[in-house]
């Protein structure tokens, strides 16, 4: 059976796309599933260093792309998940070096020997996520309970549908913040996806377990390796129910509740 | 005491996140129509022209707006008929109609698998 290309997007850029992908590909992995994960964001690499996988990088994708190496020597394997593959980005080309039929033929190649081909797309709605969501047979949209963010995913949801051959679009509600959101002062994950009008795959609460787990190159812990999981399986098929981000109320959210504040 | 409390948590101003839905909702539906508040105040007043050719209308109350639903956007109009002169016992009628924008691509086949 042939594996599913999903493209991780968002219009706005620094939303937490990479640190998806990134996740999203270490937790298939941990699943049993075959995953290769490529770096799309040309002449940005950053994939490489979310998954610790820099110094080990010969070719990248560009090289793949104008013959220089094969498919299979670009790949690099990730050490603690032998069933997990990067395709680096090229750091030194810049994204006109790659046209979606480039990422077309790249990924129909990888997608027999794997699950999942992940493609981490750049931000913007140029060239480079041309690019990336050419090959997509499903798209997942990250975004901020933000107004901005919010915005530009409402965009990008629209040129999704509007392309001749629209896929299934679902979302990722990244960095949430549960005592902003009941004080008010945060887009609930209901608000954002009423919004955008979408269907949710998952919910990613803000921690800075993140930028810890992002330091070393490793997969986050705690919380966010859970909502990671969660969507991981929702990709799978199974049907997870949603985390309640709510056990885990700031203290000031606990001395809310204290004087008995909703 | 919860009033001590709430002023703590500044409960008393309108909260963000409400602005934000407001804010958010007026512009998405205006990025999706690519049709301004201006060209919409514009073909607002052409419409009524068209449409007093034909019958009064009470051209104070008209209200027309863009609204989401769902991905879809609609223009949404209320035009009151005027109280007709000639058939004085007879309710003022209203023309409602609602028209559904382009934006959207028309996709035929549709929803289905569920995804959670
Ligand atoms: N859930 C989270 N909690 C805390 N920090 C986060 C979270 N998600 C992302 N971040 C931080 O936000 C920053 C941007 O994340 P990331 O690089 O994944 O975004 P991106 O969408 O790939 O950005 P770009 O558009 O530049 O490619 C990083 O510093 C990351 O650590
Ligand atoms: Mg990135």
């Amino acid at each position: 059976m042939s594996g599913r290309v999903i493209t991780i997007t968002s219009g706005k850029g620094g939303v937490g796309k990479t640190t998806t992908t990134a996740n999203l590909a270490m937790s298939l992995a941990s699943l049993e599933q075959r995953v290769v994960a490529i770096d799309a964001d040309i002449g940005l690499r950053n994939l490489d260093l979310m998954m610790g996988l820099e110094n080990r990088i010969v070719y990248d994708l560009v090289d793949v792309v104008e013959g220089r190496c094969k498919l299979k020597q670009a790949m690099v394997k990730h050490k603690d998940y032998p069933a997990l593959a990067l395709i680096p980005a090229s750091q030194v080309r810049d994204k006109t070096a790659i046209s979606p039929q480039d990422m077309i033929t790249v990924a129909n190649e990888l997608k027999h020997a794997h699950d999942f081909v992940l493609i981490d797309s750049p931000a913007g709605i140029e060239w480079g996520f041309k690019n990336a969501v050419a090959p997509a047979d499903e798209v997942l949209v990250v975004t901020n309970p933000e107004v901005s963010a919010v915005r530009d995913a409402d965009r990008i949801i629209g040129l999704l549908e509007a392309e001749e051959r629209p896929v299934p679009v679902r979302l990722i509600v990244n960095r949430i913040k549960l005592g902003m959101v009941r004080r008010g002062d945060m887009l609930s994950v209901e608000d954002v996806v009423s919004l955008l009008s979408i269907k949710l795959i998952g919910v990613v609460p803000d921690d800075e377990i993140i930028i810890k787990s992002s330091n070393e190159g490793v997969a986050a812990t705690g919380r966010p390796k859970q909502a990671f999981e969660d969507i991981a399986r929702r990709l799978m098929g199974e049907k997870v129910p949603f985390m309640n981000l709510d056990s885990n109320g700031g203290v000031l959210e606990r001395f809310r509740k204290l004087f008995g504040g909703g | 005491m919860s009033n001590i409390v709430d002023r703590f948590f500044s409960r008393k101003d309108q909260r963000s996140a409400k602005t934000a839905m407001e804010r958010l909702r007026f512009v998405l539906v205006t990025d999706r129509s690519q049709l301004s508040p201006e060209k919409l105040r514009e073909m607002q007043a052409e419409i009524i022209e068209v449409i007093k050719k034909y019958c009064r209308i009470d051209e104070s109350a008209v209200e027309m707006k863009l609204e989401l639903r769902e991905r879809e956007n609609y223009l949404v109009a209320d035009i009151p008929l005027a109280k007709s002169v000639e058939q004085p016992h007879e309710e003022p009628g209203r023309i409602a109609f609602s028209l559904q924008t382009s934006n959207s691509s028309s996709k035929l086949e549709e929803e289905e698998e569920d995804s959670e």
